[in-house]
């Protein structure tokens, strides 16, 4: 059941080294310095959302996703779901967020590099987190640092391929493909 | 002439007896079965067994005949020995204690000064049987079904005794038939009168001793699939399904015999009687099983020891009072 | 000896994992794949002491098909009656959330008459499931009758439905832009003629289960969950009204025409099963409101947007289409790349949320009130496991 096994880079490109690595954790070095290479935009911000059933959006590097999440918890949404789509600068994971008394969903999206698809757990902030994210690891093979119990619970524990999900290099579409209009800061590049 | 003379005539009485009453028990089980799923057929607006015979009346036998052609088998890591006897544990005083009912004034196996205690005690055997039944499976369903039973069973055993004491001490005596006839024939004659408290706690106290709704906790399905006989196909299970029947009929026959009268009616007294009474009684049985949710344990053990123990107690010491008056 | 070997070394992957931790005066029982109570293949590992509940860890994916596998290479038409075997007892909803997110993605227009249409389908097939719910829910708790008695309301339901959709349990019905068939005067009257049935039938619910000694003590106090349980792990639907709080996709994102109805949210502040069991009888009696009021005012018109694309291609976006389920909030994160089959298809079940709190409710429990709880989240197993 190893993951890395299962996934294999297609669009594996030479880490070179950037300045900014230093400043990050240890464990999320090489997970950045493939990412930033990809897409150096990545960072906090707000993008527009305000259509298609979202109120608001967020993107957030997956070292701040944690942050988010407890800010969420604060502010008294509770988690509608995971969800993980495959593209072609990785793995974007996209969590919705809602709220009982004030409806309006609230996005949050992040993405990881098929290379290391690993990020932060948030099932000890949100229990509820906990299957969403053992879904993620059963389809997409995304490992969430810190599970206390990340084994399969889709799938049967015995299965050996691939994760189901991820799509053949031909049909990955990039982020502005699938997600125009989105109101990302300049300097996005596709690739 | 020294043969005849010695010839075991009391022994030849038991057995011609034990005959007729397990020709009794097998056919009542086959009409209790039938009844039970027409009533239940009737009370959910269906049907019920409708195929086998004119109005399914041979339902009961098709379902024993293929009970009867089932392979038997042990489960693996089960006892066998503790496993084949539970039934066999269960059906034997089932059948026994028949032969100390009256079931009219000259229909009685044995007139024996004991026959309430013989019943009382026989009937408790039936734990015994359940007890092991669960244990030898080696399945943990039928462990806890197993475990539920000793508890409710045990428990319910008191109040059952704490109900009969009053009638007990009202007619001196354990003879079911002289308690039968002590009574008169019209209503306002039988003990239920004189002693309702005590009937009513005999009454749950038999549901409850006899796993029947809302007290089945033992084979409660919906928590431990079958209880204690999960593991039994064929001929085994049906022995424990006629052992339950027949301990429902010897619940009723005990009810109509103590507070009921007997066989003793207004006009024409005898075993019609008493069976119409039984049957009664075995009708508001299978009524409240297709009525009422069951119980959860802790709330059945509460009943009992918080309630119908101390009821019974007082409903005993009232009734002695007043005699000593 | 041998035989405790054999059998503490037996179990599947989950088995042998939940044993490790196991204490050493309890008992791991196997709840489930094959239980009278879980009404499907769900399967819990209970670790029990006496009949206490020590640790409870449901077991999922034995009806596990892959549904948003299957919708990446299927056309968005072609997926629809997939849907309906996500969760068979509200498959409408289920139909619903896929269309309605086709139709947002795309900005397709309902027809007045189309949307009628779907309120009203959709409200009687929630109180159908409700019905079942009911049903099922008294049988796992000893009583048997009264699930016949909702099998007959509930045949009424799958009568009236299958005369214009043409199934009676994994429907198919909305289309893009529209729904499939009209209804008619006879299915008018007929759904009339349930609508005062049912309020008769409601106050023998309530005289034979509701008031019931027995049922109340196995209901009143068991199971709470409080609000910020449901929080935490995202329930939504009947849960988290009997836990006092008025959440109902319904109200809160709008969708269709519901806000043109006058319906109240049930909501229970006891946060026990007793709480989750009021909140569905009361939807059953609100549901039939709204579709008496939806009847009223039936337009005439159109039943489907002849404008309608036939085979979809939407243009590439990402939107999110939630729907009020008869377990709570059914969505659809649906991801287009510009072609005739979606990119990728998150579906949003309700009962995976509500399952996942089970086992913190579950702890310390009797496994008669295990049941109790299980049954009172109303869950459905295929909505789960997808």
């Amino acid at each position: 059941m190893t993951t890395d096994n299962k996934i294999k880079d297609s669009n594996s490109k030479e880490a070179t080294s950037n300045t900014k690595e230093e400043a990050f954790q240890k464990e999320q070095t090489s997970d950045l310095d493939q990412l930033i290479n990809t897409i150096n935009w990545l960072y906090n911000f707000q993008v527009s959302e305000k259509y298609k059933g979202y109120e608001l959006g967020y993107f957030v590097i997956p070292r701040n996703l944690r942050h988010s999440a407890r800010r969420m918890d604060r502010a008294g949404y509770f988690l509608e779901d995971v969800s993980c789509i495959d593209i072609k600068e990785g793995l974007q994971l996209v969590y919705h967020f809602d709220h009982y008394d004030a409806p309006g969903r609230i996005v949050i999206r992040t993405v990881v590099t098929r290379d290391d698809p690993s990020l932060p757990t948030i099932s000890d902030i949100y229990p509820g987190a906990s299957w969403h994210e053992r879904e993620c690891y059963d389809f997409f093979g995304v490992r969430f640092t810190g599970h206390p119990n990340l084994v399969p619970l889709l799938l049967d524990p015995e299965y050996e391929g691939p994760p189901p999900l991820l799509k053949e290099e031909s049909a990955r579409r990039s982020m502005e493909q699938i997600q125009p209009e989105r109101g990302f800061p300049e300097g996005m590049s596709v690739g | 002439m020294m043969d005849l003379i010695f010839f075991p005539w009391q022994l030849f009485v038991i057995f011609v007896g034990l005959a007729g009453v397990m020709a009794f028990v097998g056919l009542n089980g086959l009409l209790l079965v039938y009844l039970d799923r027409k009533i239940a057929g009737f009370i959910q607006r269906r049907v019920g067994p409708y195929e086998v015979g004119p109005q399914g009346i041979l339902q009961p036998v098709a379902d024993g005949l293929k009970l009867l052609g089932k392979q038997i088998f042990t489960p693996k890591g089960a006892d066998p020995a503790l496993y084949w006897l539970a039934p066999m544990i269960s059906i034997t005083p089932a059948i026994v204690v028949f032969i100390a009912i009256p079931f009219g004034p000259n229909l009685q196996v044995i007139n024996t000064n004991v026959g309430l205690i013989l019943i009382l005690a026989f009937t408790g055997i039936n734990v015994l049987a359940l007890c092991l039944g669960g244990w030898a499976s080696q399945n943990k369903y039928a462990l806890l079904g197993a475990a539920r039973d000793i508890a409710q069973s045990v428990a319910y055993e008191i109040p059952l005794l704490l109900s009969v004491l009053p009638i007990i001490f009202l007619t001196g005596t354990f003879n079911l038939f002289d308690i039968a006839s002590g009574q008169g024939a019209w209503p306002w004659q039988w003990y239920i009168l004189h002693q309702p408290v005590a009937f009513l706690i005999f009454f749950v106290c038999i549901l409850a001793e006899t796993n029947r709704s809302p007290f089945d906790l033992p084979e409660g399905e919906s928590e431990l699939t079958a209880g204690f006989h999960t593991d039994y196909s064929g001929m085994a299970f049906a022995l424990f399904f006629l052992a339950e029947y027949s301990y429902m009929v010897i619940g009723s026959c005990l009810i109509a015999t103590i507070f009921l009268g007997g066989f003793q009616g207004p006009i024409a007294s005898g075993a019609w009687w008493f069976l119409a009474k039984v049957y009664i009684l075995l009708l508001i049985m299978i009524w409240i099983r297709w009525t009422f949710p069951r119980l959860r344990f802790d709330q059945l053990l509460n009943i009992c020891w918080k309630w119908m123990i101390p009821i019974a107690v007082v409903n005993l010491l009232v009734t002695l009072a007043v005699i000593s008056l | 000896m041998d035989l405790d070997r054999r059998l503490a070394s037996s179990g599947d992957f989950y088995s042998q994992k939940f044993q490790t931790t196991e204490r050493e005066d309890t008992l791991v029982l196997n709840l489930g794949p094959q239980h009278p109570s879980t009404h499907g293949v769900l399967r819990i590992l209970l670790e029990i002491d006496g009949e206490y509940i020590v640790r409870a860890e449901p077991v999922l994916g034995y009806i596990h098909r892959m549904h948003e596998k299957i919708a990446e290479v299927m056309t968005y038409t072609q997926f629809a009656p997939y849907t309906g075997r996500i969760d068979y007892l509200h498959p409408l909803a289920w139909g619903w959330s896929h269309i309605g997110a086709v139709e947002r993605l795309m900005d397709v227009q309902v027809p007045e008459r189309a949307e009628y249409i779907r309120v009203i389908t959709c409200e009687l097939n929630r109180i159908s499931s409700h019905l079942l719910w009911w049903g099922a829910y008294i049988n796992d708790l000893g009583a048997f009758t009264p699930f016949f008695y909702a099998f007959d309301d509930r045949e009424i339901i799958s009568d009236i439905l299958q005369r214009i959709i043409g199934s009676r349990l994994t429907f198919s019905f909305y289309r893009i832009g529209g729904v499939a068939t009209d209804i008619d005067d006879r299915f008018v009257s007929e759904t009339r003629e349930f609508c005062n049935r049912m309020k008769e039938r409601l106050k023998m619910y309530k005289a034979l289960v509701t008031d019931n000694f027995i049922f109340r003590n196995r209901l009143e106090g068991i199971g709470e969950i409080p609000f910020e349980t449901c929080r935490k792990y995202g329930a939504t639907g009947p849960v988290v009204r009997g836990s006092g709080k008025a959440y109902d996709v319904r109200r809160s994102e709008p969708y269709s025409i519901y806000d043109r109805f006058d319906f109240e949210i049930p909501v229970y502040h006891t946060c026990d099963a007793m709480g989750r069991y009021l909140v569905r009888m009361d939807e059953i009696r609100e549901s039939i409101k709204i579709i008496e009021q939806a009847l009223d005012a039936l337009p005439q018109g159109e039943c489907l947007n002849r404008k309608a694309p036939k085979r979809p291609k939407p243009p590439p976006n990402d939107v999110y289409f939630a729907v009020e389920g008869g377990r709570g909030k059914v969505g659809a994160h649906l991801v287009s790349d510009g072609g005739r089959s979606p990119y990728r298809l998150k579906l949003r079940s309700p009962s995976y949320s509500n399952l996942s709190l089970f086992s913190e409710v579950a702890q310390g429990t009797l496994i008669a009130d295990a049941i109790s709880i299980l049954g009172s989240l109303d869950l459905v197993i295929p909505e789960i496991d997808r």
